[in-house]
């Protein structure tokens, strides 16, 4: 019995080495696989068919009277906002608009192509200053639907 | 849990509640020196320290950022790990990014910060982003962890979290990283302070 066992242990031994190189090569093998998915993916292009989406949003006045601000300034600010970082080929294509707007409370909702999601999230965060007052934009949820976002809208109120 | 791991301005009661306001519950600025609770907003300390004084900061209850200017403050990074939180890439003062840098960046295993006032300053200013973009591929590719903090100095500048995650988003980072990097990793770094 006591001969076995140095062979026994020895056998132990490689066993936990070879299954510890195994699983370091699965996990190795796994990131390479989503990589390489990653790539085809991205070079497969699809064509995608936009979506109306609708961000409703809330405007913070940090100075100055929120009764104020306009509908039109509104508009103004967040298209400046976008030809800004986007330019006018950008604005072009995402054609944010300002569906709604409550001027007592400051609570607005903007159309837009869901391509451009995070472009209209970005454009928002850079609208600080709107007909005087220094603002800031919190988006509150994004919706498929008009109708959703007003019930959205209503309740933020 | 969000937090903001880069306020560079006075956390008072005002900026707290705003903080508050935009979703966030930790965030973390040089102005303060310890742990405290501010209008339901757990303030924690941040150190920006050189790589000189590493050691000394080892003992420090906050986020320990180191600022790397040069490459020297990468050497010897395997020591780095366990004595500060995040490293901050001063761009501008760093003189040449290589593949011997870019290398003791990922093997140093520490996140690496994306200020958001920043990336969107160069942007507007037509300065070049080419860094950050080598720092989000890498990210993408699971080399490096990135977290992304605002950097506001005071209440005007501060953003909305979906507003950070649009931006590294919009330079190609899939949604559910973008994710990560706003929420889930800074929430990691104040876990084990806030």
């Amino acid at each position: 019995m006591l001969d076995v066992l140095p062979v026994v242990l020895a056998a132990l031994v490689l066993s936990l080495i070879s299954l510890y190189l195994s699983f370091t090569s699965w996990l190795r093998l796994r990131k390479t696989v989503a990589v390489v998915r990653a790539y085809l993916g991205a070079r497969r292009s699809r064509l995608v068919k936009p979506r109306k989406r609708y961000l409703v949003f809330e405007v913070v006045a940090l100075s100055g009277e929120l009764s104020g601000i306009g509908r039109g300034q509104v508009e103004e600010a967040i298209e400046r906002s976008c030809r800004l970082l986007f330019g006018f080929l950008g604005y072009g294509s995402m054609r944010p608009t300002l569906v709604y707007y409550d001027e007592s409370g400051g609570v607005g909702i903007l159309g837009f192509k869901h391509l451009w999601r995070n472009h209209v999230l970005l454009l928002l965060s850079l609208v600080r200053e709107i007909g005087g007052a220094k603002v800031i934009v919190v988006p509150v949820a994004t919706t498929g639907t008009r109708r959703k976002a007003m019930k959205i809208a209503t309740k933020s109120q | 849990m969000v937090a903001d791991l880069c306020f560079r301005g006075v956390v008072d009661g005002s900026t707290a509640r705003h903080a508050y306001r935009l979703g966030y519950r930790v965030v973390a600025s040089g102005k303060v020196d310890s742990v405290r609770d501010l209008e339901n907003v757990r303030v924690v300390p941040r150190y920006e320290i050189s790589r000189d004084a590493v050691d000394r900061y080892r003992s420090a209850r906050g986020l320990k950022v180191l600022v790397v200017s040069s490459r020297e403050d990468l050497k010897f990074y395997p020591k780095l790990s366990g004595s500060v939180s995040g490293i901050r890439i001063d761009f501008t003062q760093l003189t040449g990014v290589d593949k011997d840098f870019m290398r003791r960046v990922i093997g140093s295993r520490i996140p690496v910060e994306v200020e958001f006032a920043e990336v969107l300053r160069r942007v507007l200013s037509g300065e070049p982003i080419d860094y950050y973009y080598l720092l989000l591929r890498l990210y993408v590719r699971g080399k490096v962890e990135v977290y992304v903090c605002s950097g506001a100095s005071d209440i005007s500048s501060m953003v909305h979290p979906t507003a950070m995650r649009a931006l590294i988003s919009v330079l190609g980072v899939p949604e559910d990283l973008a994710a990560k990097a706003v929420l889930k990793v800074p929430r990691e770094l104040v876990s084990g302070i806030a």
